[in-house]
């Protein structure tokens, strides 16, 4: 049974190397021979046993005598625990696939080793919060759907972040498939570190001001590379001359700015999302539950499902 | 002779392996070559590289003249009459097919092999059943049946015995044989692949006709056999392979072959082997191969002694003095790949397992193979102390 073990391994080592490919051929066949209930002849399996005892034998006789008497006993405990590993890992590359974690939609937020290979799905905030989690509300953000919709999901985003500028796709697919089932709000909050970001949602409260806010909201983040390049001054211009562009009027909306008029507003959705919890841009709340980072669809389908079956609704 | 003395020759015994010395015990396979072997081997192709016997520049006159001499120094080892009986080859397999296949042996042609052939005894008989010659198995065991053999030998024309077994170390009486074997007028060729190592070997004494041995478990280099004949016999015989260097003259439509040993050795020779196989035959004399024998027995003595276990099933007599070099064996429960690849990979100690090309003898007795430890003048009582101990760890595990 070790050839099974040996073929998995020395196969994947033999794509880069000739010198293992030969014993890959040993295990192929021995692993052939055995699943025909013949003996395997090739000598690798002989190999393989006295390579692991003469290991254990020297330090641990005793061991190296039970290993030696009972080897095909634990060569079938490995095996079996090598494809048990196998399916738990192709359930997790699934899981990640559709929820970006580890463990599905039921997501305990335990460690998932392949969100490493793809890198940060969100940008940290610099600020911290010591006070009590209180869950956000929709306050005064722009909304899309009814308020009487089961299910409401509130998203603090900063428009110069680009996953939150990632996880626009995966918004409008939602709203698209959940139409008269979710209520959808967008919540400031600006990263410090990110240039031009508190201008940037200044001029989105600007242009709700004046009722355009999603088509501007659309617009920050087509030129979301653009603004973080500009200085604050320049970037003040391409905001105006961009409201221009929607038809918004640019005397009032220039004035929007230079007065700050909407800076309190913007403090109170930064505020709100600190005492949410909120540590990385884009979080989204569903109801309670929180999805942090621009994750797939799957992640938000089984949170709006599980609280749709909170409120006696199919998904 | 002083087993340092010898061991300080074979440059390889210095190495060692994950920080632990090698114990080599598979020279009944292949002989560690000693450092005069190697050196006349890189001498050949660092200083005079060329074609012995057709160019006659320096670097040809050279290749030809040591060649001859390597030809001379296997008469001498050999006790053959005259140089011209030592015909080079490959190695023993080569040397008993050339027999066989030049012989002319015909149709009702007997021909005996003893029951413990290697391979290369017993197929090429095999082949010639073929085109009606017969092949007989004569029973050896542990003792040779001398009276057994009498009767056998009526009407045989050949009888190609090995001399002494790879598989166990026994030595058949050659002598006794070869003399039963000539008043029944049949010729005899002994395989002396293990025997031309370990022991003297007087042709004239024996008063064999044809005897194949192979240079490379004589500590000389890989690709180099011999086979002696006594020269009527050879020049009776076709030439098997033939080629360059084998022909005097020829037409479009005729050859006339060269004198012997020459008809025999056709193409490019492995001049580098055959020179080096000097300087290998030089440290056997020089070691003696009485003190060899000796040397041999003392260790099988020892090892048998050590390992006259329950749980071993020794191949062969229990006198050790009968079985040379060569101790062959299974452990009772584990498997003789598993015995050969545990010391292998726990000590570094290397010896055969399988069936040793002997599986005509194994599947008459029901058997699968075994683990087989073989010695030469290079190993030390305590490398034998040393394996026979690691044997025992081994048993333990069963």
């Amino acid at each position: 049974m070790i050839c099974f073990i040996a073929l998995i391994v020395f196969g994947i080592l033999g794509i880069f190397s000739a010198s293992y490919r030969q014993v890959a051929k040993e295990a192929f066949i021995c692993v052939f021979r055995r699943a025909t209930l013949r003996k395997c002849e090739t000598g690798l399996d002989i190999r393989l046993k006295s390579k692991i005892i003469s290991k254990v034998m020297p330090r641990f006789p005793a061991l190296g005598k039970i290993l030696y008497k009972y080897f095909e006993v634990f060569s079938w405990f490995f095996v079996i625990l090598f494809f048990a590993s196998l399916a738990y890992s192709a359930y997790s590359g699934y899981n990640f696939w559709k929820y970006g974690n580890c463990y599905g939609p039921q997501n305990n937020g335990g460690f998932c080793p392949l969100t490493l290979l793809e890198g940060e799905r969100y940008s940290r905030i610099m600020s911290q919060y010591n006070g009590t989690q209180t869950y956000p509300d929709v306050g005064d953000a722009a909304t899309i759907g009814s308020p009487d919709s089961p299910v409401t999901i509130i998203e603090f985003g900063c428009f110069v972040c680009p996953n939150t500028k990632k996880a626009e796709a995966t918004v409008q697919k939602v709203l698209n498939n959940y139409k008269d089932k979710v209520y959808y709000a967008y919540r400031d909050l600006p990263i410090e570190t990110h240039p031009n970001a508190v201008l940037a949602s200044e001029a989105a409260y600007c242009a709700k001001a004046q009722g355009k806010y999603w088509e501007y909201h659309n617009v920050i983040f087509e030129n979301q590379e653009t603004i973080m390049k500009l200085d604050n001054e320049s970037a003040k211009e391409l905001f105006i001359s961009k409201a221009a562009d929607l038809g918004l009027d640019g005397n009032k909306f220039r004035e929007c700015l230079a007065n700050h008029t909407y800076l309190n507003q913007i403090e109170q959705d930064f505020e709100d999302g600190l005492s949410a919890g909120v540590t990385a841009t884009p979080t989204f709340f569903v109801n309670n539950q929180s999805i942090v980072g621009c994750l797939p669809y799957g992640a938000f389908e089984a949170a709006i499902n599980s609280e749709l079956k909170k409120a006696g609704i199919n998904g | 002779m002083d087993d340092e003395k010898i061991r300080e020759y074979f440059p390889i015994l210095n190495k060692k392996i994950k920080g632990k010395p090698i114990i080599y015990l598979d020279s009944a396979c292949m002989s560690l070559k000693p450092k005069p072997v190697i050196d006349a081997m890189n001498e050949y192709y660092l200083e005079y590289t060329s074609c012995g016997e057709r160019s006659s520049h320096s670097f040809g006159r050279k290749t030809t003249e040591r060649m001859e001499k390597t030809r001379e120094r296997t008469k001498k080892f050999f006790n053959a009459k005259n140089a011209s009986e030592i015909v080079f080859t490959k190695n023993t397999t080569e040397s008993i097919n050339l027999v066989a296949r030049s012989l002319g042996l015909k149709k009702g042609d007997k021909v005996l092999t003893t029951d413990k052939e290697h391979n290369s005894n017993l197929v090429p008989w095999l082949q010639l059943e073929k085109i009606g010659v017969m092949h007989e198995v004569v029973e050896w065991g542990d003792e040779f049946n001398i009276e057994n053999f009498k009767q056998k030998v009526k009407n045989a024309k050949l009888v190609s015995f090995v001399h002494t077994s790879n598989l166990d170390g026994t030595t058949i009486p050659a002598k006794e044989i070869i003399k039963t074997a000539h008043d029944s007028k049949a010729l005899v060729m002994l395989d002396a692949a293990q025997s031309a190592p370990h022991k003297r070997i007087d042709v004239q004494n024996l008063n064999v006709d044809f005897l194949a041995c192979s240079g490379h478990k004589m500590l000389g280099p890989t690709g180099v056999g011999v086979l002696y004949a006594k020269k009527n016999l050879l020049e009776k015989l076709e030439p098997f392979i033939t080629g360059g260097e084998t022909v005097q003259d020829s037409t479009y439509d005729s050859v006339k072959f060269r004198e012997i040993p020459y008809r025999f050795e056709a193409g490019l020779q492995n001049y580098a082997g055959i020179i080096a196989f000097k300087e290998a035959l030089d440290l056997l004399d020089m070691a003696g191969m009485d003190w060899i024998q000796k040397h041999d027995a003392k260790l099988n003595e020892i090892v048998s002694k050590e390992l006259n276990l329950p749980k071993i099933k020794l191949i062969g007599p229990e006198n050790s003095e009968l079985r040379g070099s060569i101790f062959s064996f299974n452990i009772e429960g584990m498997g003789f790949h598993e015995v050969a690849s545990m010391l292998d990979e726990t000590s570094n100690i290397m010896i055969r397992s399988g069936n040793h090309c002997v599986h005509s003898w194994f599947n008459a007795h029901g058997m699968k193979g075994s683990a087989r430890a073989s010695w030469y003048l290079y190993n030390t009582e305590d490398e034998i102390l040393k394996f026979a101990e690691e044997v025992k760890k081994l048993i333990k595990l069963v």
